[in-house]
């Protein structure tokens, strides 16, 4: 056929994503292998009787997908994509069953999945957007996203920027024959470790080589292995300089080893790299938020954490390194302010704890993280004291606000009196929630089930984490509880050309991604998690967790990772998009800027959370 | 909606065909295919017949004096329009040298020539058309050129079952289109809200045709059988 042929299809699939990657030529062959069909309101799609796998795209109309007990699993509209989940996904038991019927007249265009990966092979990461499961879907759309802008620095191959000027040993090498080598090599410091294949399997640094051995008088006749790191952080060459800034801000490491995929090593990263090249020095934020001498200094840092939080995204940084940075950052600047708060107001007179709850607990900031916070006091404190501690709290609070950290609107803050307490008095909240869990505590215990040190007396800290954990954990008439509060609020499956529930300010019409989407699954997570008893707090380590302790399959946690990646990625581009625009960065996305594929994504999601909703409903009894 | 008269058309069809012998010298092997197959039983639902949808783009409305400038088509299988099946064609020039085929299709005459003789082409839809439906949108000049076609090159008359989607819809109107309004194919599809496509692309229409026809049968027939007989009778010209 002639190239001019199927004007009308080729030119219908052009703009949707993810053919709009697709050239003309390559359409004109999608176009050739499809079939059109049309459904009238209230008639069914016949399953195939062929044995072939279909993607179904709806050129004009509507339809809802059911499952087989009725209930909705979604509603699809124009340029909808639909048809993943009636095909058998191998590494999943049974292919989950719908029905597909149309609710007003639908004039659908329908493509074998084979006969589409056939015309789009030379296309991978077409290919891959087109995967058959949702999670891997999601996953291979997180991945397309790069920055067209100049990347600097951070963003090239992190290959391009180490220090190729590298000691290499063996585990035998004697430790003086190894400090003798680095010395003479210029520039560096610190040695690698490799075995007969080359394999890095070790590293020690003049740091180490002081700590360990100098100060310890070990043997320098012994082995290197000995002595040696062993524990290794390392990036490829491949990857951008800003997941090795990643690390070095998550573990405070300054020597990070490139290697390449057969694991040998190349290169070295240090900070001084990093700095000599390029002048953000982000990863030098913490540092001067540690050495900041007042709250307004705090204050003028705040642009450069807005800088980085852009950085990592345009460089399409996971949006876990994303959290773990910005949690980072968040205590940095807590932990200065209570610094300040001291030197402002005098030695605090009793043993505290500054404890972080809610997100910022579970490492789970983002750019529009409002306080969620408390004060824990020894059980010594005299009232004198607590006055002491609520204008310790008032500053702190009020630093953290001018940091941009809003002040929470539910109170849950250390300056409210209620939440600047004596150990007993809090020993006694938990007690309270976790033995009778009715609704108003519900909400209290929502946002302090989750608590994390700070600042102040870890010891202090412990001994209320101890008791809130013997409270709540394997509570059963806690998890039910916790159970029908997660229920309330559902993802809202009943989407239909606009993905709208709620509205702003400005009675504008938008989709609330942290209650549709990520609230549900920290909430589920959270239930999963105090169930199988397991005390880490951050909802992705929950769920790895969960799969190590086989309390939930392999498929459940992919798709669950899958959706949860997925939403906080989409929350963190949505923020950054409205930085560049000079609107606050919320969790109010706006479905007009969506395309039909992310619509689908999203829809996706918000299935698989519904999913786990009933799920749990099923095994802990709401 | 009781249009069977006396004389069943495809009866009528059938006798004709059974009257022609199919090997003939000479005669286009499409042709003695459309002549070896029987016609369907006025009874048969149309969803379960195969249908070729198609449409000429001609250099004017005289069958005589004008010419066909290109043809396409597409096949219909159990409500299911097929268009790995789709085919376009561009007929070469003879010596036309008006510009109206330019000025309506867009077609240039390099382009012209580099298409398909008169003779191929039609060899070639008649290999589409044994075994099938015909529809037609306005089948009034197609039904013309192809009659025309077979009487130059002293060819039988076929026993071809035409359907035409604008003589059904003037046969049934929706409550809506009483009055009388515009029958043209792009006006009904707004109709039925179907989506705009390309006109005066002779593919492109035939594609068109086929989903109004896919709509016509759901508006008219909903979930009951769509018998062929009544079809024909309200394609009658």
């Amino acid at each position: 056929m002639t190239e001019e042929l199927l004007p009308n299809i080729v030119a219908f699939l052009q703009p949707i994503k993810p053919f709009n990657q697709l050239p003309v030529p390559v359409l004109h062959r999608v176009a050739e292998q499809m079939a059109i069909l049309y459904l009238g309101q209230g008639e069914t799609l016949d399953k195939p009787t062929d044995g072939t796998g279909y993607l179904y795209i709806i050129r004009t109309g509507a339809i809802e997908q059911r499952h087989p007990d009725g209930s909705l699993r979604a509603r699809l509209g124009d340029e909808d994509i639909f048809g993943f989940g009636l095909l058998h996904e191998s590494w999943q038991q049974p292919a989950p069953d719908y029905s597909v019927q149309a609710i007003d007249n639908t004039l659908i265009y329908r493509i074998g999945y084979q006969a589409l990966l056939d015309a789009i092979a030379d296309y991978p990461e077409v290919v891959s957007q087109l995967a058959l499961s949702a999670w891997s879907r999601m996953e291979s759309s997180l991945n397309v996203r790069w920055s067209d802008q100049e990347k600097g620095l951070f963003f090239r191959p992190v290959g391009d920027v180490a220090n190729r000027n590298i000691a290499v040993v063996t585990p035998q090498t004697p430790i003086q024959e190894v400090a003798r080598i680095m010395r003479d090599q210029v520039r560096t410091s610190c040695a690698f470790v490799v075995d007969e294949n080359r394999t890095l399997i070790g590293m020690m640094t003049d740091k180490d080589m002081t700590k360990r051995v100098v100060a310890r008088g070990h043997d320098i006749r012994q082995p290197i292995a000995s002595v040696m790191t062993d524990q290794l952080h390392t990036v490829y060459q491949d990857e951008l300089a800003i997941r090795a800034t990643g690390l070095m801000m998550q573990y405070n490491i300054q020597n990070i080893p490139v290697i390449d995929r057969q694991h040998h090593v190349v290169g070295l990263v240090t900070p001084q790299q990093l700095v000599q090249k390029n002048s953000v020095q982000a990863i030098f934020l913490i540092d001067q938020i540690s050495r900041a001498h007042s709250s307004a200094e705090l204050q003028a840092l705040t642009p450069t954490r807005q800088a980085i939080f852009e950085a990592l995204v345009d460089g399409n940084v996971s949006p876990t390194v994303i959290a773990q940075v910005l949690t980072m950052i968040y205590d940095a600047f807590t932990r200065r302010l209570t610094e300040l708060a001291i030197s402002y107001l005098g030695e605090p007179p009793c043993a505290w704890s500054w404890m972080a709850a809610g997100s910022h607990a579970r490492g789970e900031v983002h750019l529009s993280s409002d306080q969620d916070n408390a004060l824990l006091l020894d059980d010594g404190a005299t009232d004198s004291d607590r006055h002491y501690f609520n204008h310790f709290a008032m500053y702190v609070c009020k630093g953290l606000a001018d940091c941009g950290y809003t002040l929470c609107s539910g109170r849950f803050m250390a300056v409210t009196p209620t939440w600047c307490q004596r150990l007993t008095v809090w020993q006694n909240y938990y007690r309270k929630w976790a033995t009778n869990p009715e609704y108003e505590w519900l909400l209290n215990l929502n946002v302090f089930i989750e608590i994390r040190h700070v600042a102040g007396d870890g010891g202090l800290f412990r001994q209320l984490d101890d008791y809130r954990h013997q409270q709540i954990s394997r509570n059963v008439k806690l998890l039910a509880a916790l159970l029908r509060n997660a229920l309330r609020v559902r993802p809202p499956l009943g989407i239909f050309h606009k993905l709208v529930l709620e509205k702003d300010g400005d009675n504008k019409k938008v989709l609330n991604i942290k209650r549709a989407a990520i609230h549900c699954l920290v909430d589920l997570v959270r239930i999963y998690a105090l169930h199988a008893d397991i005390e880490t707090l951050n909802t992705e380590d929950r769920i790895l967790q969960l799969e190590d302790r086989q309390a939930l399959n392999e498929a459940s946690v992919q798709d669950m990772l899958g959706t949860w990646r997925y939403a906080t990625q989409l929350r963190y581009l949505h923020q950054r998009l409205a930085l560049s625009r000079g609107e606050p960065p919320d969790n109010m996305l706006d479905p007009a800027r969506f395309g039909s594929f992310e619509r689908q994504h999203l829809k996706d999601a918000f299935s698989i959370v519904s999913g786990f909703q009933e799920a749990a409903k099923m095994k802990f009894g709401g | 909606m009781n249009w069977f008269t006396a004389k069943d058309p495809l009866k009528k069809l059938e006798q004709q065909r059974q009257a022609l012998d199919p090997v003939q010298a000479g005669w286009p092997e499409g042709i003695q295919a459309i002549l070896r197959t029987p016609l369907p039983s006025a009874e048969t639902d149309i969803r379960q017949l195969p249908l070729l949808v198609f449409d000429f783009e001609t250099s004017g409305l005289n069958a005589e004096r004008d010419r066909i400038v290109s043809m396409g088509w597409v096949e219909v299988h159990q409500g299911i329009i097929a268009l790995e099946s789709a085919r376009h064609l561009l007929l070469q020039a003879s010596t036309d040298t008006d510009g109206s085929a330019v000025a309506l299709h867009h077609i240039v005459p390099e382009m012209q020539q580099h298409g398909v003789s008169e003779a191929a082409a039609f060899d070639k839809l008649w290999s589409a058309m044994a075994g099938k439906v015909l529809v037609v949108h306005g089948a009034v000049m197609e039904r013309e050129f192809t009659r025309q076609y077979l009487r130059r090159n002293a060819l039988p008359e076929l026993p071809l079952v035409w359907l035409d989607t604008l003589k059904i819809e003037q046969a049934f109107p929706a409550a809506s289109e009483r009055g009388a309004v515009s029958w043209r194919l792009s006006d009904l599809r707004r109709r039925y809200r179907l989506p705009e496509y390309p006109a005066h692309h002779a593919l492109s229409d035939a594609i068109a045709t086929a989903e109004l026809l896919l709509a016509q049968r759901f508006r008219l027939f909903r979930q009951q059988p769509a018998p062929l007989g009544e079809w024909v009778k309200a394609s009658r010209p």
